[in-house]
C-alpha cells in the first residue's frame, strides 16, 4: 500500500508541474483582458482628444461636421436607388411575389397653392387621401412646429419631402414607398409640404403642376 | 441549457452578413428583419422536432434563404423520423404566417405585404428539389421508399440537376437581382460537392450496416453479391451459390 501512496504521490507531482508550466506559457503569449481593455481605452481617448483639438482651432470644419452629422440623414434612398441601377433588387426574393402593387393616385389634386411657412400650403377636400409623390424611404413620423402630424420622406433624387397636417399615416418608420402609394389622411383641408435638399429649402414651383 | 448549447453552434455564413450591411446601407431594416425572423422560426421547427427525437446536432449554418442544420446521425437513420424534421420548418413558417394573418390588425398593411411576400417566396424556394434544400429531403426519402439507397442519392442528385436548370432558364424572368444569383451558386457549389461525396457515403453505408445491428421488419432477397441493390429500411438476404447468407454474414466477409 505505501508503495501505491509514493507512486501516487509522485504522479501528482509530476502533474502539478506540467500544468504550472502551461500556465506560464499561457501568460508569456497572452496579455490580461484588463491590460487589453485599458489600452483599447487609451486610444479611444487619444482619438478623441486630438480631434476635439482640430476642431477648436477650425471652426468652419466644426460646423461643416455638425451640420453633417446632427443635420442630416443617411442618404438610404440615393443608395438604395445606385444599388438597384448595378446589381438589382437587394435581398435575394424582394419582388418576387409582390402582388399587391396598386397604385392609388399619381398626382396632387388642389384648389389653391399658397406660400407658407417655408414651403407650400395647398388647398384640397376636406379628408383628402394623399398620394406619395416620388419613391423614397420614410426618415421621420411626428409632430413638427406648425405643420402639425408630419411625415418625411427622403427620395432617391435626394430631395426631403414633408407632408404636414396628416391625421391619419398608413405607413411605418424606414418603409420604403412607391410612387402613387397612400400615405394617409388630410386633418381638415390644408395640406402643408416642404422641399428641402440638403438643409436648405427648394422652391415648390418646380414640384407642383 | 439546451438553448445556450444550440446558440454557440450556429454559424452565420459571410454572405448573410454582407447582405446585412448592404440592405442597412440601403436601408432596408424591415425588409431584412422579416426575412431573419422567418428564417428563424423555420429553423426552430426543425430542432423541436429533432430534440423530440433526440437527434444530435453538430452545427446550424444560416444562409441567406434559409438554416441548414448537420445532424451527428447515421446514415441508416427511420425516415420516417426525418421526413417528419424535414417538415417541421415549413410547418412552424406556416404556424408563425398564419398567426400573423389572424392578428393583422395591429401591422399595418404595407408591412403585412412585405412578411406574405417573404413568407411565400422562402417557402416556395425551401420546397424546390435542390440538394441543400427541404425539397431535395423529401425527394431523398420518397426515392428511399422504393429505390436501392445508392440509386435513391444518384435519382435525387439528377433531379437536382434537372430543376436547377429550370431555374436558371425561369431566372430572367425576374428583375436582375445579384444576392439570388449568389445564393444559386451557393446551391450548385453544394449540389457538386455532394455529387463528388456519392461513392463515399454509399461506403458509409455499407460500413454502419456492417459495424452496427438495426431492426427492420421488411426483407429483401438479392441474387447475386449486388451490394449496390441495398435499400435503407430493410434487412437483406443474399442468394449466393444456390444458398441463403443474411446480410450480417456476407459484410463480415467482405469486410475481413
Amino acid at each position: 500500500m505505501d508503495d501505491i501512496d509514493l507512486i501516487k504521490k509522485r504522479i501528482s507531482k509530476k502533474r502539478k508541474s506540467f500544468n504550472q508550466k502551461i500556465n506560464k506559457n499561457i501568460l508569456k503569449n497572452n496579455y490580461p483582458w484588463t491590460y487589453i481593455f485599458l489600452s483599447k481605452i487609451m486610444i479611444l481617448l487619444v482619438i478623441f482628444l486630438s480631434l476635439l483639438i482640430y476642431l477648436k482651432n477650425n471652426p468652419t470644419q466644426k460646423l461643416y461636421l455638425y451640420d453633417q452629422i446632427f443635420g442630416n440623414n443617411f442618404p438610404f434612398a440615393k443608395v438604395n436607388n445606385v444599388y438597384q441601377k448595378y446589381f438589382g433588387n437587394i435581398l435575394p426574393f424582394q419582388d418576387i411575389f409582390n402582388r399587391y402593387k396598386t397604385v392609388f393616385e399619381e398626382k396632387l389634386v388642389y384648389q389653391e397653392a399658397n406660400i407658407y411657412k417655408d414651403g407650400v400650403v395647398l388647398t384640397v377636400n376636406p379628408n383628402y387621401l394623399v398620394p406619395i409623390q416620388e419613391n423614397g424611404i420614410i426618415i421621420f413620423i411626428g409632430d413638427k412646429e406648425d405643420y402639425g402630424k408630419t411625415v418625411i420622406v427622403q427620395q432617391a433624387n435626394g430631395i426631403d419631402l414633408w407632408y404636414g397636417n396628416l391625421n391619419q399615416i398608413n405607413v411605418n418608420l424606414y418603409d420604403y414607398v412607391a410612387k402613387g402609394s397612400y400615405l394617409g389622411e388630410i386633418k381638415d383641408n390644408k395640406l402643408y409640404l416642404v422641399y428641402k435638399k440638403e438643409g436648405k429649402v427648394l422652391d415648390y414651383k418646380k414640384y407642383i403642376n | 441549457m439546451i438553448i445556450k448549447n444550440i446558440l454557440t453552434k450556429i454559424e452565420i455564413h459571410p454572405i448573410f452578413l454582407i447582405l446585412g450591411l448592404i440592405s442597412i446601407i440601403t436601408g432596408l431594416f424591415k425588409e431584412f428583419l422579416i426575412l431573419f425572423i422567418l428564417i428563424i422560426s423555420h429553423e426552430i421547427g426543425h430542432l423541436l422536432v429533432a430534440y423530440y427525437y433526440n437527434w444530435p446536432i453538430t452545427n446550424i449554418k444560416l444562409y441567406p434563404f434559409g438554416g441548414y442544420i448537420n445532424f451527428n446521425v447515421l446514415l441508416n437513420h427511420s425516415l420516417k423520423e426525418e421526413l417528419l424534421i424535414v417538415l417541421a420548418g415549413p410547418a412552424m413558417q406556416i404556424i408563425l404566417y398564419s398567426f400573423i394573418y389572424l392578428n393583422n390588425y395591429f401591422i399595418l398593411p404595407h408591412t403585412f405585404n412585405l412578411i406574405s411576400q417573404y413568407h411565400y417566396s422562402l417557402l416556395i424556394f425551401n420546397l424546390l428539389p435542390i440538394f441543400p434544400l427541404d425539397g431535395s429531403k423529401i425527394i431523398n426519402i420518397l426515392y428511399n421508399l422504393f429505390l436501392p439507397f445508392k440509386k435513391a442519392h444518384l435519382f435525387m442528385i439528377y433531379t437536382s440537376f434537372i430543376s436547377l436548370i429550370i431555374i436558371l432558364f425561369l431566372l430572367p424572368l425576374i428583375k436582375i437581382n445579384f444576392s439570388l444569383y449568389l445564393l444559386i451558386i451557393i446551391l450548385i457549389y453544394k449540389l457538386l460537392k455532394e455529387q463528388k461525396n456519392h461513392n463515399y457515403l454509399f461506403n458509409r453505408f455499407i460500413l454502419e450496416r456492417y459495424l452496427y445491428d438495426f431492426n427492420y421488419n421488411k426483407t429483401k432477397i438479392i441474387v447475386g453479391n449486388k451490394l449496390k441493390k441495398m435499400m435503407l429500411n430493410k434487412k437483406h438476404l443474399f442468394y449466393l451459390k444456390h444458398k441463403y447468407i443474411t446480410e450480417k454474414s456476407y459484410l463480415n466477409k467482405i469486410f475481413k
